[in-house]
């Protein structure tokens, strides 16, 4: 007698697919994607962040939140690009609380406006060893926003105008005046 | 040196300094498109895992999530399911009034009302048609109340549920009453109270406020 083996090849599961699974409650769906999408989401958020244990408990966030509005994703794009945006949104709601709480304790103080600010944050982010991902993590928070939203992730003006609050024309003059920082510090 | 005058691309043409400016913004932009993916430093899926628990990705609003609006949201659902029943309670009273037999035949037992001016016949309901609906709203009831009852203080739970106890003999003495005298106006009335009884009980319990 012989026996018959299950041969079924082990056959690759879009990420898509995996999301519609994870959106029913499986787990080890999920998981994979987290494992396909992790660097992703942590490189966004570190980079507009610019600290990597701040980074780390936001990229958790993120995929906590992607379990809880999964329901919500359609399939009508790509499961990263779903993931990206809701990533960069998790970061911008993460930095509002932030200045909310800041301008609390400042008894009334309101944080002016950083995205006008010249700050220039402290060096260095332990574990970023490249120069631009330095001279990246020391731009004044908001300059540094548009610069990674914009340069290193692609979305165009109007798409960051929108996600900030600001005009196209406003998010180029940040662009630049990103760019111009990054060229001193790099060029020191 | 200004902005405008390194991104204009024909002042460039003429000034090597902001020609040279802009090559360098240019190179930066580059570099930043083509900076490689970072890695945490370590594997964060098991706060994850312990943060997702085991509840399942659901596709509810946000708003939803909200205990008082979920309350509200039930007391609204809840009117409504039980509108048309509340109604048909409502206009049975006048039954009483009325010669009411039940028929007992070979299916359902048959309720038999008879309304001024109207002949028995035409006016023959099947006992089911008339009490079903009333029995699917009080199951549809008992569900939502089974899970609201966690959220209730156990010392109003436990009276509700001995009220609901006292509704409940009473709706089954006189349901094997009317079904030993189906004529009787009285008995028939009095199970109507007693079905309306209940749904109203079910009703507040259901939209109770949590810790009540």
């Amino acid at each position: 007698m012989t026996h018959q083996l299950s041969l079924t090849p082990h056959l690759p599961v879009s990420p898509n697919e995996d999301a519609a699974r994870a959106a029913r409650g499986d787990r080890r769906a999920f998981e994979r994607l987290y494992r396909d999408h992790v660097d992703r989401v942590f490189s966004v958020c570190v980079r507009m962040v610019g600290e990597r244990a701040r980074a780390e408990e936001l990229t958790q966030d993120v995929f906590v939140r992607a379990w809880e509005k999964l329901g919500t994703f359609r399939g009508d794009s790509a499961f990263s690009t779903w993931l990206h945006r809701l990533a960069v949104n998790v970061v911008l709601n993460d930095r509002q609380v932030e200045r909310r709480r800041r301008k609390r304790e400042d008894d009334g103080v309101e944080d002016m406006d950083a995205f006008a600010s010249d700050e220039v944050r402290p060096l260095p982010v332990p574990g970023l060893s490249l120069d631009l991902e330095r001279a990246i993590a020391t731009l004044p928070p908001g300059a540094r926003k548009v610069f990674v939203l914009h340069d290193v992730e692609g979305y165009t003006h109007e798409e960051i105008g929108t996600m900030l609050g600001v005009t196209a024309g406003g998010c180029k003059a940040q662009l630049h005046r990103a760019r111009m920082l990054l060229r001193r510090m790099l060029t020191r | 040196m200004i902005a405008h005058a390194v991104t204009n691309e024909g002042h460039r043409a003429e000034c090597a300094e902001c020609a040279e400016v802009w090559a360098d913004l240019e190179r930066i932009s580059a570099e930043a498109r083509a900076l490689p993916l970072l890695t945490p430093s370590r594997d964060l899926w098991a706060g994850i895992e312990d943060r997702i628990g085991s509840a399942p990705a659901r596709r509810r609003p946000r708003w939803f999530r909200n205990p008082a609006v979920r309350v509200a949201a039930a007391a609204s659902l809840l009117i409504t399911a039980t509108a048309a029943v509340t109604w048909r309670l409502a206009t049975r009273v006048p039954a009483e009034d009325r010669p009411v037999a039940l028929a007992m035949g070979g299916g359902a037992p048959t309720l038999v009302a008879s309304p001024e001016g109207s002949a028995p016949r035409d006016r023959q309901v099947s006992f089911e048609r008339e009490f079903g609906p009333i029995d699917r709203e009080i199951s549809a009831l008992e569900l939502i109340v089974a899970t609201q009852r966690e959220t209730l203080d156990p010392a109003t739970v436990a009276i509700l549920e001995r009220n609901l106890a006292v509704i409940d003999r009473a709706i089954a003495e006189s349901r094997a009453a009317f079904q030993e005298d189906p004529a009787s106006r009285f008995l028939a009335a009095q199970l109507t109270r007693s079905y309306s009884s209940k749904l109203t009980l079910l009703r507040d319990m259901a939209t109770m406020p949590a810790g009540t």
